[in-house]
């Protein structure tokens, strides 16, 4: 059962928060004296009027139910998208809804492809609200909301499952309400120390808070036309390589490892070991295929470049150092085949997830097993727990909607006119949340050129790889709202 | 010694025969009338009807004077309790039966200690480590230990080629010490004297230094083949407990285990690590054939039913398993099934008494174990300063028929004596006897004993 009322009325709560934060733009603007604080206000105002007028249809203390946490998290994800795009449309910087649009879903759903040719031009306020919205969207809007609103019932469960990638969860509490805030409270940890820890190494207040915000979240938006390359400091670039893989990390292990003080906890995690493997040994690779590239002479920046790229790409941050498009074609096609790996589940990541990988491959070696032995009980591991039939055929289900989703993007950009290599790229960029891509969409490339259908059918990419396809896949199907 | 038994279960009324057919004074305590009529009817003992966890009936069995409480009722929680109470209202020693593996594997502390329990004693497990015993010296029969660990006990079949048939005993090499205290013939015990010839089909009980008997079984040309699959059939407790140590001891044997229910398979394909858990029926022919169980060293039956086991182990032997290891409940039967040529037969009665005699004679007697249908055992006991047999040697001491003292622990050293052995106070025995012989060696080596 869906309640129109009920529905809106937490819908309402979700553009309020996006409302309330806009308001933080303005101190930038009114401080470098921009010309954006008018627009950017009226944005801000028109989004909490139609946010209070949401909240008020609904009674205020109604719990939510199954279906509802559903229709809230994907409706949600697409209304909040919708209001951020006003600060953009409104101050003109980008003129049409789809180029809006499609900046905002980067944003919130932490993807950071971009339409934005020339972001140095931008004012601040505006570049602080495009990095605002990946920190929004990183934790989850969601989880915000769980944690602020008082009751949501079982409902919220839902919402959180909902929201929160990859497979398998960790509890760290039981219950729903008090995880939401010990995840939040990992956040906000791990976003202060990024910032002094970039602060310390020199970035200036306002690009130290943007790049925290972008990489704390797994983004990748910069507030520089080269991304981080321009910073040319081997110092910002270990910062940024470490804070990225620990936002590809299951924020609940870093609770229970510094909380609990066992920092053990991380090895014994199977997904983090196969995230830490793969990012080591395609790291591994990309470092000597560079070796042969250039010669000896450079072997701390080609490590430094091979690690940063591979992380970055690796945990969907999406941020740029070198030009990749330009290494050897091993390394290019290393740097292809990380974008459907994606971070561990629980953090800020997107992608497939080690998780699943793990899933997949110890059914598969089960199915030969079973060959060789057609009686035989053989239980699914992972970790210490043990995986039922259910969720292995869900995330082989996810593996295969995943793939038939990329293979349509693909065929369709293609349509528009793109080749066939940029536009696979594209797709999977998008659909993992990584950003850039290769060939036309590549690192020093951009999103702009492409036809505004194109646009949209990207955002939906993001939109449906954010919340792990079904939850916005359910809301397109006619019984959801029917029964 | 006076005795209450909380149950009178298969252990139970084991035990009570037992204990009553030494002269202790037995009370049971028992709740169904049916199990009441078949007490009296057979048993000299006194019979309780109630239950073990009520305190009045505890009182009316006199557990004020009891020397031992066994609760051995099918409910865990009850014979926990039972013993709990048991100790509060005086009873010396207390011995429950716990057969779930979930209070048998808290790690943190020994339940034991939390309930002041002095055995706990869990058939499965019992049954299970046993097998495990088993596996690790294939060529054996049977394994036992004495005086901590550093004397063993193996039961040997004589095989058609052994080169030591048709030799007499004291013609054996003897260049390193060892002693075969007894040996099965046609189903009944023999003691053996120097003069006796070895013959085929002979189960021979071989007692030697835990350290040496790799070289011993080496001198007597036992060959010891190596082990690399062990297929266990039923995943009970038995079967669980017995995957769980093959699991741990022997990192690279490869175990397979049938289980036809498919819930507790999936259960138990979660709870042991390396063993490969098979669903389906262990009598179905053409799933034995598929699995390859011909090819096994070891095939152990554990199901529940003892046609089952008998059948499956007959079959495995047929498909070329080299060794079958077959559990039976029915003691009735039991030589029944080894003329039918299974290797080794386990009843988890007859273990379980045995652990638990281990404990009845407290004090002078140490470990016991059980031989064949309850004709014999293994004591260990210490001598006592001023008893008879204190300073003379074993040729002097007038031994009961069919006893023999097989090994001495003297301080830390274990020694494998001779006729010329002399006997030292706190020397501690390990003596082959005839149950009806207990008593009089009891005599000869406590002090004050009496030469019965």
């Amino acid at each position: 059962l869906i309640r129109p009322a009920v529905l809106f009325g937490k819908l309402g709560w979700l553009i309020l928060i996006v409302g309330v934060a806009m308001l933080t733009c303005l101190p930038w603007s009114l401080a470098y004296d921009e010309d954006v604080t008018v627009p950017i206000l009226e944005a801000a105002i028109l989004t909490i009027l139609c946010g209070m007028l949401l909240t008020s249809l609904s009674p205020r203390n109604e719990q939510i139910t199954y279906k509802e946490g559903f229709a809230i998290v994907s409706l949600g994800w697409i209304l909040v998208s919708i209001f951020g795009s006003l600060p953009y449309l409104f101050s003109g910087y980008l003129g049409s809804f789809a180029d809006a649009f499609f900046e905002t879903v980067s944003g919130f759903t932490t993807t950071g492809a971009s339409v934005v040719m020339d972001v140095e031009s931008w004012p601040r306020a505006l570049l602080f609200w495009r990095s605002l919205t990946q920190w929004l969207g990183g934790i989850g809007i969601i989880v915000l909301f769980i944690a602020f609103m008082a009751s949501l019932g079982t409902g919220a469960k839902q919402l959180f499952k909902a929201e929160l990638p990859g497979p398998v969860s960790d509890n760290i509490s039981p219950r729903i309400r008090d995880t939401a805030h010990k995840l939040l409270i990992t956040y906000l940890l791990l976003s202060t120390s990024c910032a002094l820890a970039l602060y310390a190494v020199g970035m200036d207040c306002f690009d130290a808070l943007c790049n925290t915000f972008a990489t704390v979240a797994t983004g990748g938006f910069s507030t520089k036309n080269t991304s981080i390359g321009y910073y040319a400091s081997p110092a910002v670039e270990w910062v940024i390589i470490i804070f990225m893989l620990l936002s590809g990390t299951t924020f609940a292990l870093h609770f229970i490892a510094f909380k609990k003080g066992k920092p053990l906890v991380y090895w014994k995690n199977p997904e983090f070991k196969l995230y830490a493997g793969i990012i080591g040994a395609a790291s591994l690779l990309v470092f000597l295929d560079l070796q042969q590239q250039t010669g000896n002479t450079l072997w701390s920046d080609n490590l430094r470049n091979a690690i940063f790229q591979i992380i970055s790409i690796v945990t969907t941050t999406g941020y740029i150092t070198q030009d990749y498009t330009l290494w050897p074609h091993l390394s290019t096609a290393l740097i292809l085949l990380m974008m459907f790996v994606g971070g561990c589940s629980g953090s800020t990541s997107g992608g497939i997830k080690p998780g699943r990988y793990i899933i997949l491959l110890r059914r598969t070696s089960i199915e030969l097993k079973k060959m060789l032995h057609p009686k035989a009980v053989l239980p699914l591991r992972f970790g210490e727990r043990f995986i039922n039939e259910d969720v292995t055929a869900n995330v082989a289900q996810f593996f295969f909607i995943y793939m038939v989703l990329m293979a349509l993007g693909t065929v369709y950009l293609t349509s528009l006119g793109l080749d066939i290599f940029s536009s696979i790229s594209a797709s999977a960029a998008c659909l993992g949340n990584v950003g850039p891509g290769l060939g036309l969409v590549g690192p020093v490339q951009n999103y702009f050129f492409i036809p505004d259908s194109g646009k949209y059918v990207l955002s939906f990419l993001m939109l449906v790889g954010r919340l792990e396809i079904y939850p916005l896949l359910l809301i397109f199907l006619p019984t959801f709202w029917r029964e | 010694m006076k005795v209450v038994i909380i149950g009178a279960g298969k252990v139970g009324y084991s035990m009570a025969q037992l204990l009553s057919a030494e002269n202790h004074d037995v009370t049971i305590i028992e709740q169904s009338p049916q199990r009441i009529k078949i007490l009296e009817d057979n048993l000299d003992v006194q019979v309780i009807a109630g239950s073990g966890s009520s305190t009045s009936v505890l009182e009316s069995a006199g557990i004020h004077q009891a020397d031992m409480l066994l609760a051995v009722t099918q409910y865990d929680e009850l014979n926990m309790v039972a013993c709990m109470l048991g100790k509060k209202y005086g009873a010396k020693t207390t011995v429950a039966r716990v057969r779930n593996p979930e209070y048998i594997e808290i790690k943190d502390f020994s339940l034991n200690e939390l309930m002041d329990i002095d055995l706990i004693i869990n058939p499965e497990h019992v049954t299970a480590r046993e097998i495990a015993e088993i596996i690790k010296y294939p060529e054996a029969l049977n394994v036992n230990y004495y005086a901590n660990g550093k004397i063993q006990l193996l039961e040997l079949e004589l095989k058609p080629d052994s080169p030591l048939i048709g030799k007499e005993i004291k013609s054996l090499d003897t260049s390193l010490p060892y002693n075969i205290i007894s040996i099965v013939r046609n189903h009944t015990i023999l003691v053996p004297s120097g003069n006796d010839v070895l013959k085929a089909g002979d189960h021979i009980h071989l007692l030697a230094r835990t350290s040496d008997m790799k070289s011993v079984e080496r001198m007597l040309h036992f060959s010891s083949q190596k082990i690399e699959q062990v297929v266990i059939l039923g995943g009970g407790r038995t079967g669980y407990y017995l995957a769980k140590i093959l699991e741990t001891n022997h990192l690279a044997l490869k175990i397979k285990l049938f289980e036809k229910d498919i819930e507790l398979a999936r259960n138990l394909s979660q709870r042991l690590n390396r063993a490969l858990v098979i669903h389906g029926d262990g009598s179905d022919y053409n799933l034995l054939e598929e699995e390859n169980v011909g090819s096994a060293d070891i095939f152990v039956a554990v199901t529940n039913d003892d046609k089952i086991n008998l059948l499956c182990s007959l079959i495995a032997s047929n498909l070329g398993v080299k060794k079958t290891i077959c559990q039976m409940r029915r003691t009735e039967t039991l030589p029944l099934a080894e003329k039918i040529g299974i290797d080794t037969i386990l009843n988890p009665r007859l273990l379980t008494a045995g652990a638990i005699l281990k404990y009845m004679r407290v004090g002078d007697v140490i470990s016991v174990t059980l031989f064949g249908e309850e004709r014999a055992e293994m004591l260990e006991l210490v001598a006592q300063p001023g008893a008879i047999a204190i300073d003379k040697t074993l040729k002097d001491i007038h031994f009961p028929r069919g006893s023999m003292v097989g090994a001495v622990l003297r301080g830390d050293e274990a020694i494998i004596p001779d006729g010329s052995f002399k006997v030292k106070p706190y020397d501690r025995l390990i003596i082959f006897t005839l149950l009806k012989s207990i008593h009089k060696i009891e005599q000869l080596f406590k002090t004050g004993g009496r030469q019965i």
